[in-house]
């Protein structure tokens, strides 16, 4: 049984939670539990399902739990690391038809159990966390950026119509999506 | 001892077998796990990559081969107009001037083989350049159907002088009618139906309704027009080799097509339109002896090249006090059909009264709100009569507080390859602030 040693006087940093996790796993549950709501709420936004958003959620800590390596607390925050990896599950499962369970598949964690209460309750709390979930992802880019992109990829508006509410054409707002994710993707190089 | 970190983070998980199973793992995984390669894409059922054709046309000399993928592929019905595209003369791109486009300026060879890519250029009641893409058969631009458009018939279905929204380069015409832009597509499909497209290139995030495209119909494109100076152009293919093609015609028209890339952008069929030499372009050579340099690397947008041999149009007696109008600003509440539900959401409606006529793409206004560190603008899109009234709505989007509005008129800058992304002069129209609660 874990014993505490006392109430520390700051934090720790996720990047002293992912060190070596293979003899520190309790700093990876930690890392876990800090980042479990907003990562949820990501994904009950994406897919409006608190059952899909579990699942995507536990293969986004498996590839995080894999690639903890290639976390540079130099180059952004663990939470925009984290995202970098949600949203490549989230495009890897859109583009599949399935969500993707290959990163579990290889650490061998268990199917998770779930029933209503609890579908439910991720959702309803993952719900209180969305915006701040989203707003965490779309950090780096400029406002225009982040209404293209949110209105594309988050609510899958066609360019059309995000076109005609922004008051702009189709290629402009694909080039701030287009921008905004090649921020994001440079936000996340160092994930893989 | 163990320790725990728990210090102003949730003590419990919300979801505690999912912390556990994740602690189990970690304790099993020293080293992070190095991915397999990717999965084969499917074949398409198209006529000339079939193995037996493709044993057939392997006899023929490549330009008699060329010739008959063009000639029999047969006809189907036009590709038709993307439902809710406005064509109208006078606002958005405007609609094609008779006479005004030309035939087929350059044509490359598909990497797979069959009919060649082209392009042509069309001009615009508003005053816009465009250059549309597509296969060539039988001298006409068009859509093959495979890769799910056109439900694979591998007919050809050509392309309307019309059909101008989408990936297809567009900019404003300078003084001498020279249009300068540009567009990089990545992950393109080989049907060359980019507007509605049939398939979602590997790694889109969108259109999943979608097959995926098969990534051995996936095509890196890049087209555009540098300027009736514009001599060469030299592009990196996806495996880093260098290759210049000519820029043709009075527009200085390219047309690059290439095998795409192992790895996508994170969209998947990325798609960037902007000046010419977007994409991988890396130098664009002028007749009169400037070079450009892009310093591009693929996927990443470097410098693109300024619009040589551009002349701005030249608008004179516009000044400050000849566009100065009163701008008035009104709440609203309005419904927004979104994703799932129709909202009423809080709406700024602003209004001027244009004291400069717009008659093209050139110049036009620009309108912006400000509030807190939120910032949204958009122009109006459409030709404005002197004296007309002007009203748009914005979105609140939650300002609370101060918001400050602006009109600006803009004019006689360089194009940016890009419609509706107006540069140059800006002349304060008018600006208002308010104070939302």
């Amino acid at each position: 049984m874990p014993q505490y040693i006392g109430v520390r006087s700051r934090p720790r940093t996720d990047e002293e939670l992912l060190r070596e996790p293979a003899s520190n796993p309790e700093g990876f549950g930690a890392f876990y539990r800090r980042h479990e709501r907003v990562v949820l709420g990501f994904f009950v936004r994406a897919t409006g399902r608190g059952d899909l958003a579990l699942d995507l959620t536990a293969e986004t800590f498996a590839r995080a739990l894999e690639s903890h390596q290639g976390f540079d607390p130099d180059r952004g925050e663990a939470r925009s690391w984290l995202f970098g990896i949600a949203r490549h599950v989230l495009a890897a499962s859109l583009a599949r038809g399935r969500v993707e369970t290959s990163a579990r598949a290889r650490r061998g964690i268990a199917a998770l159990t779930l029933d209503e209460r609890l579908v439910a309750s991720i959702e309803e709390t993952a719900s209180g966390v969305a915006e701040e979930a989203v707003d965490a992802w779309l950090a780096d880019l400029t406002p225009d950026q982040r209404v293209a992109v949110r209105g594309r990829v988050l609510e899958d508006r066609s360019y059309r119509e995000l076109a005609r509410e922004l008051e702009c054409s189709e290629a402009v707002v694909r080039q701030r999506v287009h921008r905004g994710l090649s921020l994001i993707r440079k936000g996340l190089e160092g994930s893989r | 001892m163990t320790e725990v970190y728990e210090e102003l983070d949730p003590p419990r998980a919300l979801v505690p077998q999912l912390e556990r199973e994740l602690m189990d793992a970690a304790r099993r995984t020293p080293q992070p796990a190095v991915h397999g390669p990717r999965g084969r894409a499917r074949r398409t059922g198209v006529w000339w990559r079939s193995p037996l054709l493709a044993a057939a046309l392997l006899v023929l000399a490549f330009g008699a081969a060329a010739l008959a993928a063009q000639q029999l592929l047969l006809s189907g019905a036009p590709v038709t107009l993307p439902r809710g595209v406005p064509l109208q003369p006078r606002s958005g791109l405007g609609v094609p001037l008779p006479h005004s486009s030309t035939a087929i300026l350059t044509q490359v060879t598909d990497p797979a083989g069959g009919p060649d890519w082209g392009v042509r250029f069309v001009a615009t009641t508003r005053g816009y350049g465009c250059l549309q893409f597509g296969r060539v058969v039988r001298g006409e631009l068009g859509v093959i159907g495979e890769d799910g458009s056109f439900s694979d018939d591998g007919r050809f279905h050509a392309l309307p002088l019309d059909y101008l929204e989408g990936p297809f380069p567009c900019a404003p015409l300078d003084a001498r009618g020279h249009a300068f832009a540009g567009v990089f597509m990545d992950g393109t499909p080989a049907s060359a139906q980019v507007v509605e497209e049939s398939c979602t290139a590997r790694g889109g995030l969108t259109h999943t309704s979608l097959p995926a495209c098969p990534a051995a119909d996936e095509r890196l494109l890049m087209a555009g027009m540098a300027g009736p100076l514009a001599r060469t152009v030299t592009y990196a293919d996806p495996g880093g080799g260098l290759h210049t093609v000519s820029a043709v015609g009075p527009q200085g028209a390219y047309l690059i097509v290439e095998r795409a890339p192992a790895k996508l952008g994170l969209e998947g069929g990325e798609y960037e339109p902007g000046p010419p030499g977007a994409g991988t372009i890396r130098q664009i050579a002028y007749a009169n002896g400037q070079v450009c340099n892009t310093g591009q690397e693929l996927g990443r947008t470097a410098r693109a090249c300024a619009s040589v041999g551009e002349q701005p149009i030249i608008q004179p007696g516009v000044t400050a006090a000849s566009v100065a109008s009163p701008v008035t600003v009104r709440l609203r509440r309005e419904a927004v059909r979104m994703r799932y539900q129709t909202q009423v959401l809080p709406m700024f409606v602003i209004s001027f009264r244009a004291r400069v006529p717009v008659t093209s793409g050139a110049s036009g206004y620009l309108i912006s709100v400000s509030c807190g560190h939120a910032r949204q603008e958009g122009p109006v899109f459409a030709n404005v009569r002197r004296g007309q009234l002007v009203t748009r709505d914005f979105a609140r989007n939650g300002c609370r507080g101060t918001a400050h509005i602006r009109v600006v008129y803009q004019y006689g800058g360089h194009t940016h390859g890009l419609p509706f992304n107006l540069g140059g002069h800006g002349l304060t129209v008018g600006t208002r602030t308010i104070d939302v609660r």
